[in-house]
């Protein structure tokens, strides 16, 4: 699960990052990358690049390339000094508790 | 980018086609259901009710279910396609060859009209297998799921094999069992080897996917494959070798435990779903499997009744298990295929639409009502051999398919807009606005 510290010396792009990120739609799911808990980790700590750790609801998903191409349109624009890498894991495998309380409302999932 | 191969899905040539061909074929069975009210409480295989049947089975489902494998087979197996090109082939083989078997059984032209007819559909459905197989053998683990669709394509490729040498007994009776037994091993080796092994391994994918449930039981799908091929098996030797006997229905409670076993697992993921309400799409489906358990109970009812119960049970696994599902799956793959292709380059570019805007919720319920009315009215008028009933029903079916037909054509034909300032986008939030400069 991604999470994110006060204390980090990256706080600040981060919050942009994940600001942005919430503009990329599975549209599979119908709910942003970020409420669906599949950003693992955003990774600022070598200069010219952002790496991405994420994974996919679905191994193999046929919209991966559109989510991958989302993330690419978001992020360039705002760090435009950083090449933009997404990493593709499926450890730990997703699941429907890594989504936030928002996520889980907009997919009608009952508590 | 990590070395995992991600979803690249397959050429739209690939599997837009069979969506487009299902459409059609369903409004031709609309206005055929309409010219055969008539003859609705005849024999089952009289010539315009055999087209009739091959419609269903041939141009509507067969053709779906095609087009339905080439997009999801690279899900299950993680690999993709292994041709695109042989995909389009078997698309212009199945709907040319469909077209000439339909027209051959509706004026009825036993001899090469026919006969070049089931070739056709003969060879889509082996480059159906190649495709399957060549994919599915890529696949590195072991999925049941990929089982149930290579064992379906083998069973499909079985039927159109006896199909063509049925048709071919009709002009050069060269076997000493008869053309109804033939018949028979045929219509089943479709039924249960083709459509059930095929939405066996789609549905438990797609269903608990949509539903955002997971059953942990995957032992009840390892049983339902060996319970369902093993029953089939045991039918199709039998039947060739002494004919339809009583004690066919061991092969039957074989194949019939396979598919208890199969709705089992579908319900352990509906009781396990997070997604609690059902929307119209997955109501189409739970309909379809309800059909089915109506078909399985009445097969008793017709084993020992005349062909007004042979059509209720005709009508229940192709009005309704088979089209229910299509009606309603159609509308949870088409729209993601065709999103996929024209905002992929898109996302997060301008806010795009969603898949579902890409046809009208409206139409979708009308389908939805009508395709009820239509049954209900289908198999009262059967039941009743009441020609108004029969008629009404049918008009119903017509108003179902030109809601689903005109929904498809606005998917498939759908123009992405690109808002005037798209490509420069990217809408500042405040909390960016905070941290320029930073």
């Amino acid at each position: 699960m991604l999470e994110l510290s006060i204390q980090d010396p990256h706080f600040n792009e981060k919050m942009l990052a994940i600001d942005a990120l919430h503009q990329v739609i599975d549209p599979e799911l119908f709910v942003n990358i970020i409420d669906l808990g599949l950003v693992y980790d955003l990774d600022f700590s070598q200069s010219d690049r952002l790496v991405i750790t994420m994974t996919f609801s679905t191994p193999h998903c046929p919209l991966g390339e559109a989510i991958e191409a989302g993330i690419h349109h978001v992020l360039a624009p705002l760090f435009p000094d950083r090449k933009i890498e997404v990493n593709i894991v499926w450890e730990p495998p997703w699941d429907f508790s890594m989504m936030t309380d928002e996520g889980r409302r907009q997919l009608g999932i009952e508590e | 980018m990590a070395d995992i191969n991600i979803g690249k899905a397959p050429r739209n040539y690939a599997v837009l086609p069979f969506y487009a061909g299902g459409a059609f074929f369903l409004l031709c069975i609309a206005l055929a259901l309409l010219w055969v009210v008539p003859e609705l409480n005849g024999h089952y295989a009289a010539p315009h009710i055999v087209a009739l049947v091959h419609m269903f089975t041939v141009g509507w489902a067969s053709m779906i279910m095609m087009g339905a494998t080439y997009q999801l087979l690279p899900v299950i197996c993680e690999h993709d396609l292994f041709s695109s090109r042989l995909s389009l082939f078997s698309f212009c083989c199945v709907f040319a060859g469909a077209l000439l078997l339909i027209s051959s059984f509706w004026w009825f032209h036993p001899g090469w009209w026919m006969l070049s007819g089931g070739s056709l559909i003969w060879i889509a459905s082996v480059m159906y297998l190649i495709n399957v197989w060549a994919t599915g053998g890529h696949c590195d683990r072991h999925h049941i799921r990929k089982c149930f669709m290579i064992s379906a394509a083998c069973w499909f490729v079985f039927t159109t094999t006896l199909g063509w040498w049925t048709a071919l007994q009709f002009v050069h009776p060269v076997s000493r069992v008869p053309i109804p037994t033939w018949l028979k091993i045929h219509a089943h080796v479709g039924m249960a080897g083709w459509f059930l092994q095929l939405i066996t391994g789609v549905s438990t994918q797609l269903i608990p996917m949509f539903l955002l449930g997971k059953s942990k039981k995957s032992y009840l799908l390892n049983r339902a494959f060996v319970l369902q091929n093993i029953g089939l098996l045991s039918f199709v030797v039998l039947s060739w070798l002494t004919g339809i006997h009583a004690w066919i229905w061991i092969s039957v409670a074989l194949v019939v435990a396979g598919i208890v076993f199969h709705l089992a697992y579908l319900y352990d993921a509906y009781q396990h779903r997070v997604r609690k309400p059902l929307d119209l799409q997955m109501k189409h489906s739970v309909l379809s499997f309800l059909f089915l358990v109506f078909a399985i109970t009445s097969i008793p009812v017709v084993y020992d009744r005349d062909h007004q119960w042979s059509m209720i049970y005709g009508m229940l696994l192709l009005m309704g298990w088979v089209s229910s599902l299509i009606l309603g799956q159609t509308f949870k793959t088409l729209p993601f295929i065709v999103w996929n292709d024209r905002y992929k380059q898109w996302n997060g570019k301008f806010k795009v639409p969603l898949p579902r805007q890409l046809y009208a919720e409206w139409r979708l319920q009308w389908q939805f009502r009508l395709y009820l009315a239509s049954l209900l009215l289908l198999f009262a008028g059967v039941l009743l051999q009441n020609r108004v009933l029969d008629y009404a029903g049918s008009l119903c079916w017509l108003g179902m398919s030109l809601c689903y037909g005109w929904n498809v054509i606005q998917i498939l034909f759908h123009r992405v807009q690109i808002p005037e300032h798209a490509g420069i986008v990217h809408t500042r939030s405040p909390l960016q606005r905070e941290n320029v400069g930073h």
